[in-house]
């Protein structure tokens, strides 16, 4: 069984399959304080917002766009290992917050306890998110989240029906009494994390102009902001607006 | 053992029902409710056969002086009377979740209780859930490390045609409040029915309120009562919370009593700790089974639970009653978790953070 080890070696291989020429490109992997990963495509450096292409959120995002309702709000607990910050984590889930709800943060009220902080953020169509956040995992941990999305025509939610816990594809019950978990999610990429695997397909849709860069450098700018305004909103316990 | 004579007032509450299986409690003799106007065919009253159902309160009491005891399952809007005259009679009460939003009349309520000598016990039955237990001492224990951030999480399906009361300001929160300048909601939706949250972080951390903000988001029904609702802030050990207390399981437009409890539940209580060595996902009120073979082939959640055992709140009332204890939860223990709710309110209202 072939098996990619990289986001390029991935990339590369889609785009052979797709028999598209591989660009010049560089991928630039969040590192230190950085807030997200980057693509260098055409001399521009792109901030990757990979989770647009997790598969549970493409699902929610379009049954927002095909719902008839109107969204309410998004209800998230999202809790990573130490090896993530809290601001690297604002940064993704107040964006995934964006992006569903179809809207940007006007006003964020945090409150903050060590790796733990919890925001209610309310958008401009005065939609709100709940973000439930944490850093204190273990390293190795497999992340756990929940989005909850509330509209007026029901609900779309992540975590399916009697879990609150992320699941797994493969459960194997053989070297301990906790079992060994798999999820692959593409065979193409088969041996690439399923975050890595959204990287690529992430990083595909640009090079194929399918998703545009201009968004993504628009969010970015937007979301460095919200992201400020909630710590500085978690280090005065008051509301802040996140600027325009 | 001696069985504790014992009336269910009003029967409207969303809790009443509950109460019907005092039934087959050996502790009990339950002789009689009473049914508020137009529920009669509402709250399943075909539970209980053989039990003498009465159209007010007044001629339940006329028919049955020797009751020792009563249970206020009516609005919210309603406690207060109910209690003034089970105070006047003697009578112990087991109440409703929230007595009152109304600090004035709460405080009366502990006055004339405490007058009356009698027992006075709040329903929190939270409390008395294994899993809620299990994460106080997971908690206690260090298992996440030092406590960062607690959150918690109501959901349920009120409210529901049958309960019309509930999305009644007046009746749910007392009065009409409007919720903020330029809204059309006023206060009495989700929050109001949701104190449970508020008083299990108080229970399992062992701590207090210190700060609170809250947030409303659009309704997702037609109602003037909010039904989507975040609160956070900290507590006063220094970690932080959120509960969100909400109306979010939409049945409302469901018209069939059978078949009302779809898809994901009709109630949901999460809780998530986070410490400074990892983190606890819980869920407390999780066992649900699901089937699709309803007349519609709807697919439908129900609670199970264990069966035999009786409503563990009345064993404590009972002992209260005969023995002299005191309830782990009555009026003066349940008036700070009466208060944040308020103060939560006051925080939709102001825009700000309330520090308590």
């Amino acid at each position: 069984m072939e098996k990619i080890n990289t986001v390029e070696e991935g990339l590369n291989k889609l785009l052979g399959m797709l028999e598209i020429p591989v660009p010049e490109y560089e991928f630039i992997p969040r590192s230190g304080n950085e807030l997200c990963d980057y693509l260098v495509l055409d001399g521009v450096r792109i901030p990757l917002l990979w989770w647009h292409y997790h598969e549970k959120f493409c699902g929610m995002k379009d049954f927002t766009e095909a719902n008839p309702g109107k969204n309410c709000c998004i209800n998230v607990y999202s809790f990573t290992s130490k090896d993530e910050s809290i601001s690297q984590l604002l940064y993704r889930e107040i964006d995934i917050a964006e992006w569903l709800l179809g809207s940007r943060a006007k006003k964020i009220t945090a409150f903050s306890a060590g790796g733990a902080l919890n925001a209610i953020v309310v958008m401009n169509n005065a939609t709100v998110a709940n973000l439930e956040l944490a850093v204190t995992m273990p390293e190795g941990a497999l992340p756990q989240c929940q989005h909850r999305l509330l509209t007026t025509n029901g609900m779309a939610n992540d975590r399916v029906v009697d879990t609150v816990t992320v699941q797994s594809a493969i459960n194997v019950f053989a070297r301990s009494p906790k079992p060994d978990v798999y999820t692959d999610l593409e065979s193409w990429l088969y041996g690439l994390t399923p975050d890595d695997t959204n990287k690529v397909e992430c990083a595909l849709a640009l090079v194929r102009k399918m998703e545009n860069k201009d968004d993504f450098i628009s969010a970015d700018k937007h979301l460095r902001k919200a992201v400020k305004a909630a710590l500085k909103s978690a280090d005065k316990e008051a509301t802040c607006t996140v600027e325009a | 053992m001696k069985p504790i004579k014992i009336a269910l007032l009003s029967c409207n509450h969303g809790h009443g029902k509950s109460y019907y299986d005092l039934i087959n409690n050996p502790f009990y003799e339950l002789k009689a409710v009473s049914v508020e106007p137009g529920y009669k065919d509402k709250i399943f009253l075909e539970k209980l056969p053989g039990i003498p159902k009465y159209d007010s309160d007044e001629e339940l009491y006329a028919n049955h002086p020797d009751i020792e005891a009563v249970v206020v399952a009516s609005a919210n809007r309603k406690h207060i009377s109910q209690m003034r005259v089970a105070c006047e009679k003697g009578l112990h009460i087991m109440s409703m979740k929230v007595p009152s939003f109304d600090m004035d009349e709460y405080d009366e309520m502990i006055d004339i209780t405490e007058k009356a000598g009698v027992v006075c016990q709040v329903e929190l039955e939270m409390r008395e859930s294994a899993e809620v237990l299990r994460v106080k001492e997971l908690i206690e224990q260090g298992a996440v490390g030092k406590p960062l951030s607690i959150t918690a999480l109501n959901y349920s399906h009120n409210p529901v045609w049958w309960r019309p009361w509930q999305c009644l300001p007046e009746d749910s929160y007392g009065k009409r409040v409007r919720i903020r300048t330029g809204e059309e909601r006023f206060r009495g939706g989700a929050l109001s029915d949701h104190p449970h949250i508020f008083d299990v972080v108080r229970f399992v951390t062992g701590s207090d309120y210190e700060s609170v903000f809250a947030e409303i988001a659009p309704n997702i029904r037609d109602i003037e009562t909010e039904d989507l609702l975040h609160v956070i802030g900290k507590l006063k050990n220094g970690m932080t919370y959120s509960l969100d207390p909400s109306y979010a399981n939409d049945e409302h437009r469901v018209v069939r009593m059978y078949n009302w409890q779809k898809y994901p539940r009709c109630v949901e209580v999460t809780m998530n700790v986070v410490g400074t060595e990892g983190v606890i996902v819980a869920d407390v009120y999780g066992r649900a089974f699901y089937h699709n073979g309803g007349e519609t082939g709807e697919y439908s959640a129900l609670r199970c639970g264990p069966r035999g055992l009786w409503n563990k709140r009345m064993d404590e009332f009972y002992h209260c009653v005969r023995d002299g204890k005191k309830p782990t939860v009555g009026l003066r223990e349940h008036r700070r978790t009466i208060e944040v709710m308020n103060a939560a309110y006051d925080s939709v209202l102001t825009g700000s953070v309330i520090k308590l």
